[in-house]
């Protein structure tokens, strides 16, 4: 019993001084996300159209042709993009929740990347700042939801526990993060870093913003396929065009998730269109249809798109380049003027 | 991500800081806990031991596993057979300490204790000198005009060889002196050697210490658990908290201290003290409660080596465990100090270079031994010499003295200059996971995991799965620009390291160490009552949670 005291005046203890120190504590410096988020935070009201996705929408969506040619099509907007890469569900919605924050007009459209909810950690992110910062508590509970809750499957006793044991292994590393997060562990050690430094702390880096401040850089997308990988890659794309890929549905969470940021969007007055970007797969993530799905643009058909898959276009097999990221812009406004038309 | 994928990441080699740990240790305690025999708890704590160490080179155990299974040997990671070498080294010493027990002569007790040296020190020797050796005659080869034919061998060095060999040794030596029985149980010497919280990084317990306490039963109610809790957030906060954040003024400094000014380079010395004092100390103190907690208890490794008044003071008080074995089974085996003093200056020397060797395959790590070596040879002279006399100036020069000695002795120790002075002459290779790097560029000095951290500039050169690091800049400059600016008040540069202002943040620290030494910290939270210990303990963690880095430093003396 007074074991038991001891550790409950432990953890209020621990969680009194995490509270305490989170109210003092500036938001983490992530890379590509922190500069974004602390430009919308003082130009909360200037955009009216977001992309939000992962580097297929941060490499790919030009916000400048798009307005343009947006303008042309009788729909005036000024878009961002706020595509990072490797961001998926659900920290985009995390991202996009804290985006929105200090937003008081009305949105038009977003434009979010189909994508079901990722349980594994980024290559090259673990243990860093990038893979914690949005472990929410919010953004935990979904994870655990994808983790226990998604595979209604029916098992016997022995493949349910090999089942148990592989859902909390998936877990256990976001509960880590859900922990680092709330503790805000590592925070004061990068706060006193930057005291320590003669500059004071570095700048956010706003070239990661772009050259017009739209959150699209042309530095990333300048580069070339590999020839080396562009035998396998067009063996995949002739793949694709003999079968085409399949729509995954993903599970119950991954659809909730999409639902959710669908009442997001439109409790901010925005639309929501998914956009399914050209990449070499074999299946893509697609909402359920149905009256409340929202509408899909779908540019994953090498048939119907061929420069969005061509090797000039493209500087790796999963990343149109500049080039094509200027046709895939286009792509995405004629189909999108076509359903603001009906 | 599925367990196939998760479970590579539990393989990854255990930091005692990480939050991974907990969890890991928790499992370990409670079973150990558990278990009704010693036997089994033996067993228990010798198997979890080898997957400690175990996961410091097997990478993913579903890759791993069914590679070796299916003699695929081409696809095993490199060094995923050097936790064999730990069985090896416990079975050679087995058979070892019983033949010397047996053996019916004195001459047979002798030669069996030098098959174990012999045996010992050569795995030890090959693993951690061959590069060094190879290098060496490769620029005698290139200093005659020659070029060598041979290709060179990889050669990697397992964690923890060093520690381990000398507890190993420890063991049979002892056995040859009578001074303890031979282990009859091959399973008490397998968990005294193999033992999890020390055999990667010490503290190296000597078997006449360990052994004993494997024969009783060991007893919760003995367990001091706030102790044991005190002493791992002690070790925590030594570690997370100021070594790392030390680690990157010294890191920035010594990358290009040609860059900096004379202040800079006195802040990135001290830093550097305070660094690799609170890195191997928070180690040893993380590894005494772990060891505390489950019922063992290890050596002390540190007792406020800064404060120390002489040299031989500072080596009583600096990584203790090491500095006695060399005295007790090196110095003294020499023949100490029981012959004329140039003898005993050569015992004194030897003894201080081996130790400095013992730290590493470079030059680097000779000039600091030998650095320590003539020190301790003056301070002796000056103790024979001044005998009887009294020099009230002593009083406040002694401990400053000691402490400046020892600040430009770990100059060389931290920037670790090749003495290599034709450019990009490969000095290490290493396995992959050791290393990030963009393009030919080294990102990240994560080498510090194998070998000692990288100062200067460093480019990659290799296939991704086993890399050679090249510096570009080779030779003894780095070293020369830092003596120049504590030495001789020298700017090598105009800028600074850090704010003027850091200079406060080291005299805290200072302060606070000294409260310690003084023993003013050290009792205090005894006295207070559970609920505020519970409380105290939950603000302690957070602080420490906040002021932690967000991605860990390897410890130093993992590279050793």
């Amino acid at each position: 019993m007074r074991a038991t005291v001891n550790i409950a005046i432990f953890v209020t203890a621990l969680a009194l001084c995490f509270a305490a120190l989170g109210m003092f504590t500036p938001p983490p410096r992530v890379e590509i996300v922190s500069p974004k988020l602390a430009y919308l935070a003082d130009h909360a009201d200037d955009f009216d159209v977001f992309f939000l996705g992962s580097s297929r929408t941060y490499r790919q969506i030009i916000p400048e042709v798009f307005d343009q040619l947006m303008a042309e099509g009788g729909h005036p907007v000024r878009s961002f993009n706020l595509g990072v890469e490797g961001m998926r569900p659900p920290e985009d919605t995390y991202v996009f929740e804290k985006a929105l924050a200090r937003r008081t007009t009305p949105l038009k459209l977003v434009l979010v990347e189909s994508n079901a909810i990722r349980l594994a950690v980024r290559d090259g992110d673990d243990g860093t700042l990038r893979a914690t910062y949005w472990h929410d508590t919010k953004r935990t509970m979904t994870l655990f939801r994808r983790a226990f809750l998604a595979d209604k499957k029916k098992r016997n006793w022995r493949d349910r526990i090999g089942k148990l044991a592989e859902q909390a292994a998936q877990f256990a590393e976001h509960a880590m993060y859900w922990l680092e997060n709330t503790s805000h562990a590592g925070r004061g050690h990068e706060m006193l870093g930057s005291w320590l430094s003669p500059g004071g702390p570095n700048p956010l880096h706003l070239h990661d913003l772009g050259p017009r401040l739209d959150g699209y850089s042309r530095s990333l997308a300048n580069a070339r396929m590999d020839p080396a990988s562009v035998p396998a890659y067009e063996k995949a794309i002739a793949g694709m065009i003999e079968k085409p890929p399949r729509a995954d549905f993903g599970g119950s969470v991954d659809q909730a998730e999409v639902r959710e940021k669908k009442r997001f969007i439109e409790s901010h007055g925005g639309r929501m269109f998914v956009v399914i970007p050209p990449y070499a797969g074999t299946k893509f993530f697609l909402p359920e249809p149905g009256p409340d799905a929202p509408p899909a643009l779908e540019f994953w058909n090498p048939k119907l798109y061929p420069d969005l898959f061509a090797t000039e276009n493209h500087s790796d097999a999963g990343h149109v380049n500049h080039a094509g990221a200027e046709r895939y812009t286009r792509h995405i406004v004629r189909e999108l003027l076509k359903h603001l038309s009906r | 991500m599925t367990l196939a994928q998760a479970l590579p990441e539990l393989a990854k080699p255990i930091l005692f800081v990480e939050f991974r740990f907990v969890w890991i240790f928790a499992i370990i305690f409670l079973v150990h806990w558990a278990l009704r025999t010693n036997t089994l708890r033996k067993l228990w704590l010798l198997v979890a031991s080898h997957c400690f160490y175990g996961c410091f080179f097997i990478g993913d155990p579903f890759v791993f596993f069914p590679n070796l299974f299916a003699g695929a040997w081409d696809k095993l990671p490199i060094g995923w057979w050097f936790p064999s070498l730990l069985w090896f080294s416990t079975a050679m010493d087995y058979i070892v300490g019983v033949r010397i027990e047996d053996a019916k002569s004195d001459r047979g007790r002798k030669r069996w204790v030098l098959i174990s040296l012999f045996i010992n020190l050569g795995v030890l020797g090959f693993f951690k000198y061959y590069g060094f050796f190879e290098e060496n005659v490769r620029a005698v080869f290139a200093w005659l005009g020659l070029t060598p034919t041979w290709e060179p061998l990889k050669v990697f060095l397992p964690y923890g060889i060093s520690f381990y060999t000398f507890q190993s040794l420890s063991y049979s030596i002892e056995v040859y002196r009578k001074h303890l029985p031979a282990e009859r149980s091959f399973l008490n010497l397998a968990f005294f050697i193999a033992f999890f919280p020390q055999v990667v990084a010490g503290p190296i317990v000597r078997a006449v210490t360990f052994l004993p306490q494997t024969i009783k039963k060991t007893v919760w109610a003995s367990v001091d658990v706030r102790g044991c809790l005190t002493l791992f957030f002690i070790g925590f906060v030594k570690k997370a908290c100021i070594a790392d954040t030390l680690a990157g003024i010294v890191d920035t400094y010594f990358a290009a201290p040609q860059a900096y000014n004379c202040f800079s380079a006195w802040v990135a010395i001290l830093s550097y003290a305070g660094q690799i004092y609170c890195d191997f100390s928070g180690y040893s103190d993380m590894a005494t409660a772990v060891a505390r907690l489950l019922g063992y208890e290890l050596t002390v490794n540190f007792s406020f080596p800064y404060f120390s008044r002489n040299i031989t003071e500072f080596w009583r008080r600096w990584h203790i465990s090491l500095s006695s074995w060399l005295r007790d089974y090196l110095y003294i085996s020499l023949g100490g100090n029981r012959g004329s003093k140039l003898f005993t200056w050569r015992n004194l020397m030897l003894t201080m270079l081996l130790g400095g060797l013992w730290h590493g395959a470079s030059w680097a790590f000779v000039i600091w031994g030998a650095a320590h070596g003539i020190a301790l040879i003056v301070h002796r002279e000056w103790t024979r010499a001044t005998a009887g006399k009294t020099f009230a100036v002593m009083k406040w020069i002694a401990m400053p003295l000691t402490f400046y000695w020892v600040l430009l002795t770990w100059v060389p120790f931290r920037a670790n200059d090749t003495f290599v002075n034709a450019k990009n002459q490969p000095v290490r290779s290493l396995p992959d996971g050791f290393y990030e790097h963009q393009g030919d560029k080294l990102l990240h000095a994560k080498a510090d995991l194998a070998r000692a951290p990288l100062t200067g500039d460093w480019h990659t050169k290799g296939k991704p799965e086993e890399i050679v690091i090249r510096k570009v800049s080779g030779g003894f400059g780095t070293s020369a620009k830092v003596w120049g600016s504590l030495v001789l008040f020298q700017d090598n540069g105009r800028k600074s390291v850090v704010k003027n202002a850091a200079v406060a943040l080291l005299a805290a620290l200072a302060l606070v160490h000294w409260f310690c030494a003084r023993g003013w910290m050290s009792r205090w939270w005894r006295r207070i009552p559970d609920y505020a210990y519970a409380a105290l303990m939950g603000v302690g963690v957070s602080l420490a949670l906040y002021m932690k880095p967000v991605v860990y430093k390897a410890f130093i003396y993992f590279q050793f």
